[in-house]
């Protein structure tokens, strides 16, 4: 389990830091994908999608005590939560995911919502779609060597979940 | 260049400035780790996906859009056609089942399957395919040579020994990543080094190189040539050879 414990306020800082971070130079911050790399048209995805998109960190909630991060599409933004940090159980792939590799997944989420995904995100299935994203987010040069292994242990991790509550539906 | 974020994210000017550049004054920043010596960059993202982008800088398993390839080492004849590309790894007592998987995934990279001859070099082995029709298909290595005498002394001129550039352990990448992409470099410079003045060399080859080389042809295209680590190829004309600009790294210390 991450952890459960309201942030502090520098808590929240270091979060908006590694944010601010992560999404400098992000597709949708004054800047197009056809200016950066020239599209050449042959793309699995539309690359217009990813235009003029930013994403927010609503740090409101952080504070509060077993608040969870998650993706909100409805604001384009993605909520802070308690559970930003990593947890203490070190054994467990999802506990131990660090800030920037936790805010890195949810930035995945963010970006493959532009791009057109649209999995379950409720019922077995879901742990499929956060599977995903967590491959998605582990191909992000910013993270550590040990970031990229635990985002990846974590999709395992998830698809033994769903392979586990498959066999039980 | 193989480089290692640390995934330490803390405000800062980044060193690195390429033209996308957000942190010229400050910005949040990270910290990654350059060899030789583990030299520490600071830099912001940008400007990290603008050097991977660009093939100046590799980070295992890391991808970002528009990227050039990098390959390890491009053997090119004299008028700069790419005859050899080499990969370097450190596996030391490596099997050559091995061997040919590291083959196979490479064929699948473009450059690699247009060069007309693929080199895999570990500290202990060094494995050649020549290209031929079924070079695509073929994944038995066409010559095979123990390196260690002829790299011996370009080892002991740098104070090194075989363990200093090969991975015994077979989880050494994850448990200690960072001299792992040390070892990389080195064994990576060494194996340049080796080439280029082997390709140039006026004497008699010794025997087993002259197997290695002369009896798969390869000598014969890239004598007098030259060599290049961490060439940048462009797909489109993917057998020239084409010089790269530097990375201004670190220009812009304060």
């Amino acid at each position: 389990m991450r952890n459960q414990t309201g942030l502090t306020e520098e808590q929240i800082q270091q979060c908006q830091l590694n944010w601010i971070f992560l999404t400098s130079g992000e597709v949708g911050i004054g800047e197009t994908l056809n200016e950066r790399d020239g599209n050449d048209g042959n793309e699995h995805f539309s690359r217009e999608k990813l235009v003029d998109v930013t994403i927010q960190l609503d740090t409101s909630q952080a504070h509060i005590s077993g608040s969870k991060t998650k993706f909100n599409e409805d604001m384009n933004g993605v909520v802070l939560g308690a559970d930003a940090f990593p947890g203490s159980n070190a054994i467990d792939p999802n506990s131990r995911l660090s800030l920037l590799a936790c805010l890195a997944h949810e930035l995945s989420h963010a970006e493959r919502y532009f791009l057109g995904f649209r999995r379950p995100w409720k019922g077995v299935d879901s742990h499929l779609d956060e599977a995903e994203t967590s491959l998605h987010a582990s191909f992000k040069p910013v993270l550590s060597f040990y970031d990229r292994i635990d985002l990846v242990e974590d999709a395992r991790s998830r698809i033994d979940l769903w392979s586990k509550e498959i066999g039980e539906e | 260049m193989q480089v290692m974020p640390t995934g330490i994210v803390f405000y800062g000017v980044c060193k690195v400035q390429t033209p996308k550049c957000v942190a010229q004054d400050g910005a949040p920043i990270t910290a990654v780790l350059v060899p030789p010596g583990r030299t520490q960059v600071n830099i912001c993202k940008p400007c990290l996906d603008e050097l991977i982008r660009q093939g100046s800088w590799v980070v295992e398993g890391a991808r970002v859009r528009g990227m050039r390839q990098q390959i390890d080492i491009a053997a090119c004849s004299p008028n700069g056609e790419i005859q050899l590309v080499a990969e370097v790894k450190n596996k030391l007592n490596s099997s050559a089942n091995w061997a040919k998987k590291v083959y196979n995934r490479a064929i699948n990279n473009s450059v690699v399957s247009n060069a007309p001859y693929f080199m895999l070099a570990l500290p202990d082995q060094f494995y050649l395919w020549k290209r031929n029709e079924n070079f695509a298909q073929t994944i038995e290595p066409h010559f095979a040579l123990n390196p260690q005498k002829f790299i011996k002394p370009y080892l002991a001129a740098k104070s090194l020994k075989i363990n200093d550039v090969g991975v015994v352990v077979e989880d050494e990448f994850r448990n200690e990543p960072y001299s792992v992409i040390e070892k990389h470099y080195r064994f990576q410079t060494i194996v340049k080094e080796w080439l280029s003045d082997i390709i140039t060399l006026n004497s008699e080859l010794p025997d087993e190189l002259r197997y290695f080389l002369v009896s798969s042809g390869l000598y014969e295209k890239i004598r007098n040539g030259f060599v290049e680590v961490e060439a940048i190829i462009d797909e489109e004309n993917a057998l020239k050879w084409r010089p790269q600009p530097e990375p201004r790294l670190a220009l812009a210390v304060p």
